[in-house]
């Protein structure tokens, strides 16, 4: 960007103590002596005092301590407009969605209506940033928008986060901001970084914990954000994939709860605001406190791997383990620290997968006694369990579609059914038919892909066969899991 | 008990497996008023496709006709283990559990199910030895036909 001419002038000036002549300025800047005089005189009538001097045969210098007194005059003025502004803007804000009186605005701040105007106008250009819209009635102001946009906004405003700011300054800065509200969002920050073993990197810290302030304060008046947010489906996966964020943020909004003095009901979907904000906030375990539990908790995450396989009879993808590592790392800080984290899904986990939670939780016994860790609560097996039922769950989308037939399909197909689901859970089995109705069966289901019969067919079908035994035995185990891997080695 | 309706039978005298089920074919199309040679045949080309014996001694051989009949399961209980039969674990087979259904389902679901559910229950290893175990066609269709 380059420098206004004046600028210049005063920024060479600045650094020669010494008169400078009109020739060195114009050689230094590359303009004429024309354009130097020119500009020198403008420079002087700009402001209140003159602090370009100018003597005859010697040049120009600049007269410091005028120059220091002037300067500060104008940015106190600008300063003056932009806090005025400010303060116009974050009270339309908080007021959102209601109407601010201009009458107000006007007597408190002592300017003229016309004055107000232009501070409307830009205002308004600002709030554009977040999609708001300023409306101007006869008698009063009102912003428009989104809850989410609102806080957005006022984030950036009461919180001057665009620049750079940590929390620290903030504390020093605290006076404008309700005490009590202040030191609630604050230790709400902390809970969450202390329970989760891990740190809230800048600015994230920063921004977590104005969201709360701020939530604080419209709480009270009843603003909420959109509750369409609860039924967002990628959402509730999300949930799973973070089931400790979601229950940190359940237990933050309980808390609100109690300081505001708020019913049970209220504030459902800041919950999932604050998870939305903590997920994204590149959360990191591995900054906790408890680095040196790294070993250990490799340790633990192959005995859990290990045992529910074993419980489960079903071997688990190897990527697992990172997966796993972090969260069992938090996990054993929070036991170590005695720190309890009610899991928010605790009810709904043991409901949709009652055989992952019971491995999960049986492997949690053995291995707190094994390692010598407090007892693993339910609600922290739940969690643990929700990162196996991912995988579980991905696996068995994989599986193999099969159709069990016999002559009758009542008969040995239900027989070995039960078996094949036991002993090869790779296996989905789709339905039992007889031969008579394999034809049918494969034309209204092209996603079969494989067929185990107990009696030889007679048509041909694309469908890989495989005849077993009426009775399913170990021999016919072996050769239709040789099968099934084929077949899923082929899909991948 | 709705079940235990859908099972018959009888002793049977048999020392081979031809002798047996001519004699579990006799039996069966007496009770279900169908003709012998049919059912024979019927026993014969299914035991021709693959055979029918599990473990513990019992076969599930089926009888699958075209005409209307209610579905049974027909029990054949032998003497004496059958020298030439023999089962995926070694035994010999001495019980038969034949089911015997209409080719056209559609009109006999309900008793199709049921007697569906019955035969499932051979999938688990001790249920089969239990009713391995029975020493008449009542004891066979009390098993049979317990509620889970």
């Amino acid at each position: 960007m380059l420098k206004d001419i004046d600028q210049q002038i005063i920024d060479y000036l600045l650094t020669h103590t010494e008169f400078t002549t009109s020739d060195e300025l114009s050689s230094e800047l590359g303009v004429s002596s024309k354009t130097i005089t020119r500009h020198i005189g403008s420079i002087n009538k700009k402001f209140s005092k003159q602090i370009i001097n100018a003597k005859r045969g010697q040049g120009y210098k600049l007269d410091y301590a005028t120059y220091l007194d002037v300067a500060n005059e104008n940015s106190q003025t600008n300063s003056s407009v932009k806090l005025r502004r400010e303060y116009i803007v974050t009270k339309l804000l908080f007021a959102a969605p209601n109407a601010v009186m201009i009458y107000d605005l006007v007597n408190k701040l002592y300017i003229s209506e016309s004055v107000l105007q232009t501070d409307v106008k830009e205002i308004g250009q600002r709030l554009e940033k977040w999609d708001l819209k300023l409306v101007r009635k006869q008698r009063s102001l009102r912003v428009v928008g989104s809850e989410k946009a609102v806080r957005d906004a006022l984030i950036e405003v009461v919180f001057h986060l665009s620049n750079a700011t940590d929390i620290d300054a903030l504390k020093n800065d605290s006076d404008s901001m309700n005490q009590d509200d202040f030191h609630m969002a604050l230790s709400q920050v902390e809970i969450a970084e202390r329970t989760l073993n891990g740190l809230l990197p800048y600015p994230y810290n920063v921004n977590f914990f104005a969201h709360i302030y701020i939530l604080l304060s419209r709480a009270r008046k009843y603003k909420l954000v959109d509750a369409s947010i609860e039924n967002e489906k990628d959402l509730q996966k999300e949930f799973q994939n973070n089931p400790e964020i979601f229950s940190v943020c359940q237990t933050i909004i309980t808390n609100i709860r109690e300081y505001l003095h708020l019913g049970e009901n209220t504030l459902k979907s800041e919950a999932y605001y604050l998870f939305e904000y903590l997920v994204t906030s590149r959360f990191n375990s591995f900054d906790g406190v408890v680095l040196g539990d790294g070993e250990l908790s490799d340790k633990v995450t192959d005995q859990f791997v290990a045992l529910v396989s074993e419980k489960l009879n079903f071997i688990f993808d190897d990527s697992i383990r990172a997966d796993i590592r972090s969260h069992i790392l938090a996990m054993i800080s929070r036991l170590k620290m005695n720190i309890s984290l009610p899991n928010a899904l605790l009810n709904s986990i043991k409901l949709e997968y009652p055989k992952v939670f019971a491995a999960t939780r049986e492997a949690s016994a053995v291995i707190s006694e094994e390692f010598s860790l407090p007892r693993i609560s339910d609600d922290e097996a739940g969690f643990i369990c929700l990162y196996f039922v991912k995988y579980y769950v991905a696996a068995r989308e994989n599986r193999v579609k099969t159709y069990v037939i016999c002559t009758t399909g009542i008969g040995t197909s239900g027989i070995i059914s039960t078996k094949i689901k036991n002993a090869i859970p790779e296996i989905e089995i789709v339905g039992i038919a007889s031969t008579f109705d394999i034809e049918k069966i494969l034309d209204s289901s092209p996603n079969i892909e494989l067929l185990i019969s107990t009696v030889p067919l007679k048509s041909e079908v694309d469908v890989p066969v495989e005849q077993v035994s009426a009775f399913f035995t170990e021999k016919d185990e072996q050769q239709v899991k040789k099968v099934v891997q084929r077949i899923q080695n082929e899909k991948k | 008990m709705r079940k235990s309706s859908l099972v018959t039978g009888q002793q049977l005298t048999g020392a081979n497996k031809q002798e047996a089920l001519q004699q579990l074919a006799h039996a069966a199309a007496t009770t279900l008023n169908l003709d012998e040679i049919e059912v024979k045949a019927t026993l014969m080309t299914r035991e021709a496709l693959a055979d029918t014996a599990l473990i513990s001694g019992i076969a599930i051989p089926h009888i699958i006709i075209d005409k209307e009949f209610t579905p049974q399961i027909c029990v054949g209980l032998l003497a004496s283990p059958l020298e030439d039969w023999d089962c995926l674990d070694g035994t010999k087979v001495h019980l038969l559990l034949a089911f015997a259904v209409p080719q056209r389902t559609l009109v006999h679901q309900q008793e199709i199910r049921e007697i569906s559910e019955m035969i499932t229950q051979l999938a688990d290893e001790q249920f089969c030895w239990r009713v391995s175990q029975a020493q008449t066609v009542a004891e066979v269709s009390a098993i049979l036909s317990e509620e889970r």
